[in-house]
């Protein structure tokens, strides 16, 4: 059951990622948004919904203090996608105040 | 593009980027995936127009069909060619969707045929579109089997080993449904003579 | 017929299929003779009985001869193929999780993603068509560890290439798109050639 708190901190985290250049969306959208690499996605897995929150997992440790993150994101494929995945790290590490390696990042797809 | 029904090399040998297409859609690729999907789709809606009746059920059955190849693609060992391997599972989605179809409703739901490419007169083509709608009703008077295997064999012109495959028996069974068949349409399309 | 309820499954009833026309001729084995090639023996030439019995059948088969279809509708062919695929991208197969980076750092990436970027890559060498391509971490199938990995891929090369060169190109750029596309390390690249093709342009011979 998702927590205000939880949600919150998932759109916050799903902001700062979809702002790393190299970061095309957050994991594909069930809708079937991914056509082509030319197409710039549009709807859920670009922004804030369900999509997005799906590709953003929290882990609460004991205390309710966040434990670790879990980000899925399809990448440009202009970048390398190591480095993109360094840079999402990053990114929702600072979002979510927690250090880096608490922070799993999957490249789910690449555009 | 017609399914070939000889040694898979044949296929191969026509096709050879599908076998390419195949391993990788089995992999994952979805991109190849569609790939085949639009190059087989136009001949397994033929095939399923012929075995169904009507173009509608004939897209249900296919959609069903590359769903469920799709789905089973990571188990296809290549040992028939893709094409013969989707003609199996197009065969078999039609034959289920048959045995569970309503007959009495069926004979209201059967579409008009399209009238026969007759160049010789219109007494001659108005009497062989009789003949077909004649026909098309006669055909509802089949089993689901004695369909599948009439239509696979006359129409399709596919061997009995291929056809006893593709459903599921022993070609002796294949080569009675077959006579059955023939049967009961000639005894129907006699009435109307 | 009456029909009343949903088609049965038959079984089989080998007794009902002897038809015998009035001949003395098995009635299936006329058909089956008839449906093969036409008729050339003097019996079936002067019977009525089995003139008759194929005259029927030819009846039967002049009606079901497929009627000049529609040519299918290129629309309605890329409705069907959309459906398809719409299904198909809720149940993609990712395969494995790939370490991607360097050991000590958690991102990972999908096999298949990986997978598409080293086909590419060996399809940028002239000639090249790429089939399958499996990438394997090191640790279990379950629990995959960091460190580099393992990539095989199967190509099919043009009729004339220099196999052996292509290959190489191919295992060049193989490295060069796992190092610099994707950051994924590789310890192992085995390429194998598992088929030769027609170049694009030119016709094939074996089409019927």
């Amino acid at each position: 059951m998702r927590t205000r708190q939880a949600q919150n901190l998932s759109d916050a985290v799903a902001e700062a990622v979809l702002d790393v250049p190299g970061v095309a969306c957050l994991r594909p959208g069930l809708r079937g948004l991914l056509r082509s690499s030319a197409t710039v996605p549009t709807g859920p897995a670009g922004g804030h919904g369900a999509g997005a929150r799906g590709a953003v997992l929290v882990s609460f440790g004991p205390g309710g203090a966040v434990s670790g993150l879990r980000v899925d994101v399809v990448v440009r494929a202009r970048h390398q996608a190591a480095s993109t995945a360094r840079a999402v790290r990053a990114a929702a590490a600072a979002a979510a105040a927690v250090p880096p390696e608490a922070v799993r990042v999957n490249v789910t797809g690449i555009v | 593009m017609s399914a070939r029904w000889g040694p898979d090399g044949q296929e191969d040998t026509a096709d050879p980027g599908g076998r390419l297409l195949a391993v990788r859609a089995a992999e994952g690729d979805e991109e190849a995936f569609e790939m085949l999907v639009r190059g087989h789709s136009g001949a397994m809606l033929q095939l399923a127009e012929r075995l169904m009746g009507s173009r509608a059920e004939a897209e249900d059955a296919v959609q069903d069909a590359f769903v469920s190849a799709w789905r089973s693609l990571p188990e296809y060992r290549g040992e028939a060619g893709f094409a013969t391997w989707l003609h199996r599972i197009v065969t078999n989605r039609c034959l289920t969707l048959l045995r569970a179809r309503r007959p009495a409703a069926d004979l209201d739901a059967v579409a008009e045929p399209a009238a026969p490419d007759h160049r010789s007169s219109p007494a001659r083509a108005a009497e062989s579109h009789a003949a077909v709608r004649d026909l098309a009703q006669a055909m509802e008077a089949l089993s689901a089997e004695q369909r599948v295997c009439w239509v696979l064999r006359e129409i399709e012109g596919q061997p009995y080993e291929a056809i006893g495959q593709a459903v599921g028996i022993r070609p002796e069974a294949v080569r009675a449904r077959v006579f059955r068949a023939r049967r009961v349409l000639t005894e129907a399309m006699a009435a109307w003579r | 017929m009456a029909m009343s309820t949903p088609h049965p499954r038959e079984a089989p009833d080998d007794d009902e299929d002897l038809e015998v026309l009035a001949c003395g001729r098995d009635l299936a084995e006329v058909w089956e003779r008839a449906a093969l090639a036409p008729a050339d023996d003097p019996h079936t030439l002067a019977c009525a009985y089995c003139r008759q019995a194929v005259a029927d059948l030819e009846h039967l088969r002049a009606a079901a001869l497929p009627v000049a279809p529609a040519p299918p509708a290129d629309l309605d062919t890329s409705a069907l193929v959309r459906r398809v695929m719409e299904v198909v991208r809720l149940e993609l197969r990712p395969g494995r999780d790939l370490p991607l980076g360097e050991d000590d750092e958690d991102s990972w990436i999908y096999e298949s993603v990986a997978a598409r970027t080293l086909r590419a890559a060996a399809e940028e060498v002239p000639g090249v068509r790429a089939g399958s391509c499996r990438v394997t971490p090191p640790g279990s199938r379950t629990s995959p560890a960091r460190g580099p990995v393992g990539v095989r891929i199967d190509i099919t090369v043009e009729y004339g290439r220099d196999l052996r060169s292509t290959s190489r190109a191919v295992r060049d750029g193989l490295a060069r798109a796992a190092r610099e596309r994707l950051g994924l390390a590789v310890d192992a690249l085995d390429v194998t050639v598992t088929d030769l093709h027609d170049p694009p342009d030119r016709p094939q011979e074996h089409r019927t």
